[in-house]
């Protein structure tokens, strides 16, 4: 995975926590962190902090779709924060896609992994997505393009965390399968999610230099 | 085209494929018409005869308190959650609150409904409400609501009273405290005869509209049978005033009748609760 | 998991699970036993109930001519909605669909399409002009967990119950004609999904009760024809190892097995 492959620029946006601006291929997204802050009372629990993820089009309204692609990545943020830390409190994620070309949902969480880290709020372990395609020849693709996908029998999008062990945090899958040729794929998104995670460390560490 | 955010959903201006069937329809209401001059129904019931009840509580394990409720066609499930504290209220409410919703599922009547409330689930809903309010001691939980759903699967007439009497029975699952055993049954007229619980059909008969003056309509009435009170009584379509004593002596004693049954169901409730803790 | 829950959840492993056994007697790999029943509903064109241990989810399905997409008009619509209404739920408050009803959804559109369970040319009764519109509505009538695996069954058994009758479109005049000659649809195949609870990297719970689902760290849904993988969904939570995933497929494909022959005994 190469430089050109994922771009990102940290703290873009000056009134927020953490943000970041990433692209991966020709998809782009925003996100931003707001938290912890003081919630509404409804939302106020005593031994944890509340994670709130929205998913915005860049057309403005969302469709049923775009909320279970919310509901993977408010999930996956939630159990990668350390939530315990932050009683009474809430932490807000905005999520807004810029351009679609395929691999979406991939990039909106690396894109919300890379904001967390910019926002400084604790983490349990960051995580890495990285989607696949399948052509009709079993042939493995990493990190496909739209035509890729449109044209493959089944596309998955993993997450994995970043500990030493093979943590599998979600999968989404479509089309159909077989079982072998998913641990295959599994095998090769593990591998390609170690990159990531340099990429995850350099984008830090320049960031701390220019702090 | 607006795009519903929440739900799927298919272009717009749909027709049922039933529409091109119509004509078989309409000899259907005038079949059934001609069938009642001779006071025949067409299901072969007698017209002082309602339809056979079935009757399950306690079949939504999630709920507090639920009945199910199958009268001839019509089926409907109803459920009632523990009193809460109503959300965003201040003021001190000396009586508790009943929050009540009335539900048709999409795919319960002939023309297929939408998922949002419509003025007739809003018109019932309300009549509903008024119908159990009296039924339940809502003194007994000051400053609370209770949640009241009912969802219906199949339309096929006297709904709402239908509805009514399962309120009663998941009421009383769910350990609600309560005033009586509420029940409702409803009658159609149709100039001189008076049918007990329609059916969709006869319903729709009973609610189209003539020229001359004559009697048609529905009505229905709750009744709570040992206290011996009326607690909403309901009509639609226009009827000679006079009629209405013969209409409500006929209505309560049909709820007697229910009644009966829905005690019975009750009993073996009790008596099923108490065998299952005996055993535990 | 808030400090009072993670007291449950030890107190289950304990009592429960390390006796390899759980709170209604299932062992930790045991799904619940599922009653079938279909056409109950008379107003809707196809329907079905079905009932896994306590969940209960109802389908039905009303058939409706329209105009087709411009972008595809020989394809007709397949319009699938989950409903959790209020009465099922304490947890669910009326009004608009929660999220669970909303990802159920679309997770359930997902797969529909993506695995063309149906053909949708064979909605088309007119190209460009009319199409069948099949909207099929799921209901869940009591939430006792893993409605996903209730809603694939009740939505393939009420497919399977769909009668059309046959339709003339004359193109000239757009006069309708339908003919009470009724055929049913056929399916390409059967996915079954089912439910697994992780609850910890050791322990994992088929079809899980919806008292098991508060006290799992994470879920995780295989939807199978019992050869081909359809989906393997894991919406987040905490994470899940190689081996559990194996088991879960292991399971899931002879659950598809038993399921397709509950399917076929109500036919």
């Amino acid at each position: 995975m190469n430089e050109e492959f994922l771009k990102c620029r940290l703290g873009f946006i000056g009134n927020s926590d953490g943000s970041a601006y990433v692209s991966q291929c020709k998809t782009t997204v925003a996100v931003s962190v707001v938290g912890p802050f003081e919630p509404k009372s409804s939302k106020c629990l005593y031994d944890r902090g509340t994670v709130d993820v929205t998913f915005r089009r860049k057309t403005g309204s969302i469709t049923v779709h775009d909320k279970m692609l919310e509901g993977i990545m408010q999930s996956t943020c939630e159990e990668a924060l350390i939530v315990e830390q932050y009683p009474r409190t809430s932490i807000a994620v905005t999520v807004q896609e810029m351009q679609d070309r395929g691999n979406l949902l991939a990039t909106c969480l690396n894109a919300s992994c890379l904001a967390l880290m910019d926002s400084g709020i604790s983490m349990h372990h960051l995580f890495a997505a990285i989607s696949c395609a399948i052509t009709d020849s079993e042939e493995i693709i990493l990190n496909p393009d739209e035509l890729q996908i449109n044209s493959s029998v089944a596309y998955f999008t993993l997450v994995f965390s970043s500990s030493e062990s093979r943590q599998l945090l979600t999968s989404h899958t479509t089309g159909k399968f077989s079982h072998s040729i998913y641990l295959q794929c599994m095998d090769k998104c593990f591998a390609a999610t170690r990159e990531v995670f340099s990429f995850y460390e350099n984008m830090i560490k320049k960031q701390l230099i220019y702090c | 085209m607006p795009t519903n955010l929440y739900r799927f959903q298919g272009p717009e201006g749909t027709i049922p494929y039933q529409h091109y069937l119509i004509d078989k329809n309409n000899t259907k209401l005038t079949k059934i018409a001609t069938a009642l001059m001779k006071n025949e129904r067409c299901d072969g019931r007698d017209i002082s005869a309602h339809r056979n009840l079935c009757i399950k509580t306690g079949i939504v394990t999630q709920a507090k308190g639920s009945a199910y409720v199958e009268k001839g066609h019509t089926k409907l499930l109803c459920s009632v959650f523990d009193p809460k504290e109503v959300p965003n209220k201040v003021e001190y409410a000396k009586t508790g609150e009943l929050q009540c919703e009335f539900k048709f599922a999409t795919f319960s009547c002939r023309q297929r409904r939408n998922y949002t409330r419509d003025s007739e689930e809003r018109q019932l809903c309300n009549e509903f409400r008024r119908a159990i309010e009296p039924a339940v001691c809502r003194g007994e939980f000051a400053n609370f609501e209770i949640q009241v759903n009912v969802l219906v699967l199949e339309n096929d007439g006297s709904v709402l009273s239908t509805a009514i009497t399962a309120a009663g029975l998941a009421l009383m699952d769910g350990c609600i405290p309560m005033y009586d055993m509420i029940v409702a049954s409803s009658l159609g007229i149709f100039k001189n005869t008076i049918l007990v619980d329609p059916t969709y059909d006869e319903e729709t008969l009973c609610l189209s509209w003539t020229e001359d003056e004559e009697n048609r309509g529905t009505v229905m009435l709750a009744y709570m049978v040992s206290l011996e009170q009326i607690t909403e009584f309901s009509q639609n379509g226009s009827m000679d005033i006079n009629m209405f004593p013969e209409y409500v002596q006929l209505l309560i004693d049909q709820n007697c009748k229910i009644n009966k049954l829905v005690q019975s169901a009750a009993i073996t409730d009790v008596i099923g609760h108490f065998e299952s803790q005996t055993t535990d | 998991m808030n400090s009072i829950k993670l007291n449950i959840q030890e107190t289950y492993i304990k009592e429960y699970l390390a006796l390899q056994k759980r709170s209604d007697g299932r062992g930790l790999t045991g799904f619940r036993d599922a009653s079938l029943n279909i056409n109950s509903i008379h107003t809707a064109d196809g329907s079905s109930v079905i009932k896994i241990g306590n969940t209960a989810v109802v389908c039905g399905i009303k058939a409706e001519l329209g105009i087709p997409k411009a972008e595809s008009p020989d394809v007709g619509y397949l319009l699938v909605n989950v409903e959790l209404p209020s009465l099922c739920y304490k947890k669910i408050r009326p009004g608009i669909p929660c999220d669970e009803a909303m990802e159920t959804t679309s997770f359930l559109n997902e797969v529909c399409n993506n695995c063309k369970i149906l053909d949708l040319q064979q909605l088309c009764i007119c190209v460009d002009k009319l199409v069948w519109i099949l909207s099929c509505d799921i209901y869940c009538l009591n939430y006792d967990g893993s409605v996903l695996d209730a809603c694939f069954v009740a939505l393939l058994s009420a497919l399977q119950t769909v009668k059309l009758p046959e339709v003339k479109y004359d193109k000239e005049t757009d006069e309708i004609n339908v003919i009470e000659d009724y055929k049913f649809l056929k399916l390409n195949c059967l996915p079954v999904a089912s439910t697994f609870g992780v609850f910890n990297d050791k322990y994992i719970l088929a079809d899980p009760t919806e008292e098991e689902e508060q006290l799992c760290i994470s879920k995780f849904s295989v939807v199978t024809d019992g050869n081909l993988l359809f989906s393997l969904h894991k919406p987040g939570g905490n994470y899940i190892k190689d081996n559990q995933i194996q088991n879960c497929v292991k399971y899931a494909k002879i659950r598809a097995k038993t399921v397709h022959e509950l399917i076929k005994s109500v036919q």
